[in-house]
């Protein structure tokens, strides 16, 4: 300890075996041992945690330790932090160790917090003049002033990971040992304390040993990694080839596994990578913040997921797999295993059910990310009597996710009713996406509908989707008397004229070509003053899908939702279109 | 110390370090012992004294053969001190056991545990004097220079509960039985023991010499003897029994010391 300043290396473990003898049976009583004594029947399994393991850290070096489940990485943070003693080889540790592996060590329920942070910090070996001076500090980083005179077992967990975490960390250590049981308390908190153990890593003057599960993790925080396997050192070097060759070990395939460490990497960041669906248009991002392409694997759930407990089957890909739901959705994702049991990580074999509760006002697909690959989900089943078998779900599930559609009171779409003109025109309006984007006209400048049409007096709830379709001249007065006839049915054909006149709006708007509708077995049915709209509704594929356009049909509000969605060909993320059998 | 802080944040040197955390250990013990009691530390003196009335009510009757004076000090003096190893002990046999969740987290000399359980216990012991003077008020029993015969007396019987302890304690860990044993040896012990009798009782009666001999060499019998000398006969202790409670310390000390640095190692194993 005294020569600090005198060796490079902070930690040094020359040639450390760890041997377990593994009773057969648990011998607690002095009677079964002299019986087993007597009949010769003591014998005792070895077992080997470490086998001749070695290895230096350079002082403000920052390691991680890989391996897998019962490698031995625990194992050798404690005869690091000098809790077991190796049983052959040594260990030399220079500076003082703040060893996050398990907190609160020798906390007393009964205790207050203040009593505690005393006792804790005799542990620790801090002098008695020094928690005085940082007593305020420590309460203050735990964020627990009014509690420090309430026993600890009137705290919940996290309020007492909290104050464990305060007091290990309130110093500068020599050495800091982290083990991936550090995720206490709720997420800002455990910000917080990410952010003061980068704080020194970056101060670069401690030495940090680092566990993790998570490659990611280690391959954004340390240069150098040891993997441990089975007790056994199988490699010390740089993060990058160690992890390559690590995680070369759950996949065969090498061209892959170098991509499994990228796209770890990338989805370290997780906040800022999260792909988040645009609101408005559904539409996700193909490349994150940087510009780089992102490589996300984007699964779609298929099936329908009902709402609340969304489930997803997962089996394993080979890594280790964190699930993170985009957080201002303040939604609740749950790994469990096998069992039902809630998990941290998928980490043994088996096969994990992801589940969600997504928020009430969750709408439209949200992008799960793991550390190997991210898949979306999508809350299905908004309205009770659109059945997932239906060839309509998929549109009408669209449309709700992508906002063109509005709640209604009793929860049901009524899909095979007329939808009415009045309602058309607002599906058109929220589906253009202008009642939501800034650039949209003040409304003083929009016409008044009631000035045009003698059945609209204004204050009807399609009034303001009606002068948005007049000033984009989907809708138009005409005649003497004009009227609107709210509550009258549209036939196909004027939809697609509508539809029409709206995409002339857009830019990048190609005028459909006369023979668009060769193709079409009624298109001679079609009305001479709707050709042109039909045209260009089957050239673009939102009519005569299945040969014909039946033109003068009337629309359903299946319908008309799945015409609109096809209108907007990036709504369909990659379905096919919706046919419909007519 | 800590190459980059101006100041000493950790204490320097293994011994200053145990030191913090014996005082706050013994802290704790103390704090938890009497919390939520209404008459909390008063107990410490209660304790002894009911004990003492009860006691000296009925063998004060059953024991007149004996000659002892002041029989009432007599019986609380050898109360208290008996009462001290048995609860050192007593704390010392889990101490290693009950302090698993610490042992197998954190760096820590494993020695302090047993120790804070003596040194507890003597600080109650210290509570308990205060019921000592209050019956030497009542019998005005003025204490002589001798009542500093005590100390030594303190210090021998800490040393010899300390050995049994560290023995003990390391015992238990690995047969859970010595919390039984222990249990049963106490309460043969405190038969063996002259705590409310008197050894002219067992003289008088006639008893075989080797019994004699057995209670004489029994180290409690040499500790509270030592103890009666300074507050109850106020003179000093026959030297045969200063040198068996001299011996019985370092004899115990040094056994529990090499039972517990061999096999504190394999502790961790077994807790």
């Amino acid at each position: 300890m005294s020569d600090t300043t005198a060796s490079e290396y902070a930690i040094e473990v020359n040639d450390v075996s760890m041997i377990f003898n593994m009773a057969s049976e648990q011998l607690n009583n002095l009677k079964e041992y002299f019986i087993k004594i007597m009949r010769h029947e003591l014998f005792f399994k070895e077992f080997r945690a470490l086998d001749h393991v070695s290895f230096k850290v350079r002082r403000g070096e920052v390691v991680g330790l890989v391996g897998t489940n019962g490698s031995g990485k625990s194992t050798m943070l404690k005869c690091i932090a000098g809790v077991l003693e190796p049983s052959e080889g040594s260990i030399v540790v220079r500076g003082n160790i703040a060893p996050l592996i398990e907190l609160g060590a020798g906390f007393d329920l009964e205790l207050t917090a203040r009593e505690n942070i005393y006792l804790n910090g005799a542990l620790l070996g801090y002098t008695k003049d020094f928690i005085d001076e940082h007593l305020q500090d420590i309460i203050d980083f735990a964020e627990l002033e009014d509690f420090m005179d309430m026993p600890l077992k009137n705290y919940s967990s996290g309020m007492v990971a909290r104050i464990a975490f305060a007091i290990a960390t309130v110093t500068e250590p020599d050495v800091l040992i982290v083990d991936e049981t550090l995720s206490v308390g709720d997420v800002f908190f455990q910000q917080k304390c990410e952010d003061r153990i980068r704080s020194f890593i970056e101060s670069g003057d401690v030495t940090v040993l680092f566990v993790s599960h998570s490659m990611s993790q280690v391959a954004r925080i340390c240069e150098r990694v040891i993997w441990i396997e089975k007790g056994v050192q199988r490699m010390d070097g740089p993060a990058r080839e160690v992890l390559a060759e690590y995680s070369a070990q759950f996949d065969p395939a090498p061209a892959q596994e170098t991509e499994s460490v990228v796209i770890d990497r990338l989805v370290a960041d997780v906040p800022e990578m999260m792909l988040r669906p645009d609101p408005v248009t559904g539409h996700v991002p193909e490349s994150d913040a940087s510009g780089e392409k992102n490589r996300y694997f984007v699964a779609h759930t298929g099936g329908p997921i009902r709402v609340p407990g969304v489930k997803y089957e997962v089996k394993k890909g080979g890594t280790y797999f964190y699930v993170t739901l985009d957080p201002s959705l303040y939604s609740v994702v749950f790994l469990k295993n096998e069992e039902g049991k809630i998990v941290r990580e998928a980490v043994d074999e088996g096969t994990y059910r992801v589940e969600i509760d997504l928020a009430d006002h969750a709408r439209g697909r949200y992008t799960l990310v793991s550390t190997s690959f991210s898949f979306t989900v999508r809350k299905f089943g908004h309205f009770a009597d659109v059945e997932s078998a239906a060839w309509y779900s998929i549109a009408v599930e669209r449309a709700y996710d992508l906002y063109y559609l509005e709640d209604t009171k009793d929860g049901r779409f009524r899909p095979n009713e007329w939808i009415t003109r009045a309602d058309v025109v607002c599906l058109l309006h929220r589906a253009a996406g202008d009642h939501l984007s800034g650039d949209a006209a003040p409304a003083g400048d929009l016409p008044a509908p009631q000035d045009a049409f003698e059945d609209v007096d204004g204050t009807e709830y399609f009034a303001d989707a009606l002068a948005w379709a007049m000033s984009r001249d989907v809708v138009r007065a005409s005649g003497e008397h004009p009227r609107f006839r709210p509550d009258e049915t549209i036939s196909r054909e004027a939809f697609a004229c509508m539809l029409l006149r709206l995409a002339r709006t857009r830019p990048g708007f190609v005028a459909p070509s006369p023979d668009a509708l060769s193709g079409i077995a009624d298109a001679d049915a079609v009305s001479g003053w709707a050709l042109e709209g039909v045209s260009w509704a089957v050239a673009n594929g939102v009519l005569g899908r299945g040969g014909t356009v039946c033109g003068g049909y009337t629309v359903t509000r299946a319908e008309a939702a799945s015409m609109v969605v096809s209108f907007q060909p990036e709504a369909l993320d990659g379905h096919d279109r919706v046919t419909n059998p007519r | 110390m800590s190459s980059t802080a101006d100041r000493v944040t950790h204490v320097t040197g293994a011994g200053a370090k145990n030191r913090f955390i014996l005082q706050q250990l013994v802290t704790k013990d103390f704090k938890l012992r009497y919390r939520r009691s209404v008459l909390g530390v008063i107990w410490s003196v209660l304790n002894p004294l009911l004990m003492m009335i009860i006691m000296s009510f009925v063998f004060s009757y059953f024991l007149r053969g004996s000659s002892v004076e002041n029989y009432p000090l007599y019986l609380i003096v050898g109360n208290i001190t008996f009462g001290l190893m048995n609860e050192a002990t007593t704390g010392g046999l889990t101490s290693i056991i009950s302090a698993a969740p610490l042992l197998k987290k954190v760096k820590v000399d494993r020695w302090v545990f047993p120790v804070q359980k003596v040194l507890s216990a003597m600080m109650n012991f210290g509570f308990s004097l205060i019921a000592v003077v209050i019956v030497m008020l009542f019998f005005r029993v003025v204490p002589t220079w001798h009542l500093v015969w005590m100390f030594p007396a303190l210090l021998l019987l800490m040393v010899f509960c300390i050995g049994i302890s560290l023995l003990i304690g390391a015992a238990a860990v690995f047969f859970r039985d010595m919390i039984h044993l222990w249990s049963v040896a106490i309460t043969a012990w405190t038969y063996l023991t002259p705590i409310f009798w008197d050894l002219s009782l067992l003289t008088n009666a006639g008893a075989p010499g080797f019994v004699v001999a057995v209670v004489k060499l029994n180290p409690m019998y040499n500790y509270l003897d030592m103890m009666r000398c300074a507050i109850v006969y106020q003179s000093s202790p026959d030297p045969m029994v200063l040198a068996l409670a001299v011996g019985w310390a370092l004899v115990m000390l040094a056994l529990g010391v090499i039972v517990f640095r061999r096999t504190e190692h394999k502790f961790i194993l077994f807790i």
